[in-house]
């Protein structure tokens, strides 16, 4: 769906009601972002959507709410979140990790360690690769 | 070294060393990339790559008595066919995980730890080879044992003729029968 935008009403609702919403980066001028499209109503609420909802990404937007006869307000900032980022993806290490592994000289060095991998906070992301460093 | 490649998803195995082939530390630390490249490192790992040694000794008797009086004063017992004497296994190398680990120096310290009462102990172990006496020292030294130069001579030689160098110190346990 999107972010959901708060409600907002005019307090002349009946003759001067908000009838426009424009997505800003910006909370002085619109300054409409190309990676984020303008609010869409939906049942009632307005949602803001990336342009390209396939890329993992973090967006900071305004929105600018406008009413019949030209008044309007910038509300936000609003953070939206699409995919697995730092900001919204959490690591917790295994209580079964290892630290310590010690072999013999000489002795079979292959799979003498196991890496127990940390648990993710969000379930549609993906381990896809760890790597030693 | 750890070997950098292939270790993916879930059982993640770091499945070889380039080498084991001398004693020695080192840590790393496993990255974890998930989809949108959001990366965690993992707490260190610390692997220990030792050797452990162990020897076979008794009580003094008088005649060694007086053969540890005398590398004292100087005398030389030589310790040659050190390979022999493991081969005919009179000496013996024990292979297995490190002990304790020095702090500062990152390696395996000698592990001494057995208190004998006061008493001198020494290892007598006899090449058949040579026909000749080779001996291990101790000397007790508070509640520990410490080897004497004579037995590090012959750690010496017996890392030498495993691996061609004498250089590291991960040495250990020693036992009594």
């Amino acid at each position: 769906m999107g972010f959901k935008i708060p409600r907002f009403y005019s307090s002349y609702q009946v003759g001067c009601p908000v009838d426009s919403w424009d997505t800003s980066i910006s909370n002085t001028v619109v300054d409409k972002p190309s990676y984020l499209n303008n609010p869409v109503l939906y049942e009632a609420d307005h949602y803001v959507k990336p342009t390209d909802n396939t890329l993992h990404r973090d967006y900071q937007f305004y929105v600018r709410i406008m009413a019949t006869g030209g008044s309007f307000k910038f509300v936000g900032p609003y953070e939206l979140t699409t995919g697995c980022t730092f900001s919204s993806l959490k690591f917790t290490d295994s209580s079964n990790f290892i630290s310590n592994a010690a072999i013999a000289v000489g002795g079979n060095v292959t799979n003498f360690y196991t890496f127990v991998p940390p648990s993710l906070s969000l379930s549609y992301c993906s381990i896809t690769q760890n790597q030693i460093v | 070294m750890v070997n950098n490649s292939e270790c993916l998803v879930d059982p993640c195995y770091v499945y070889d060393l380039v080498s084991s082939e001398y004693p020695e530390f080192f840590e790393f630390k496993v990255k974890t990339i998930t989809t949108g490249d959001v990366y965690h490192l993992s707490p260190i790992v610390t692997v220990n790559i030792a050797t452990i040694f162990t020897y076979t000794a008794k009580e003094i008797t008088e005649d060694e008595a007086a053969a540890m009086k005398a590398v004292e004063e100087g005398a030389y017992f030589p310790a040659e066919n050190v390979d022999n004497l493991l081969d005919l296994g009179i000496i013996y190398e024990e292979r297995s995980a490190p002990s304790e680990q020095d702090p500062n120096t990152k390696k395996n310290e000698h592990d001494v730890k057995a208190n004998y009462g006061g008493k001198l102990v020494f290892a007598s172990v006899m090449s058949a080879i040579a026909g000749s006496m080779g001996i291990f020292f101790f000397r007790q030294s508070g509640s520990s044992l410490q080897r004497s130069n004579m037995d590090r001579e012959i750690i010496s030689r017996m890392r030498t003729s495993g691996n061609g160098t004498a250089e590291y110190g991960a040495v250990g346990h020693q036992s009594m029968n």
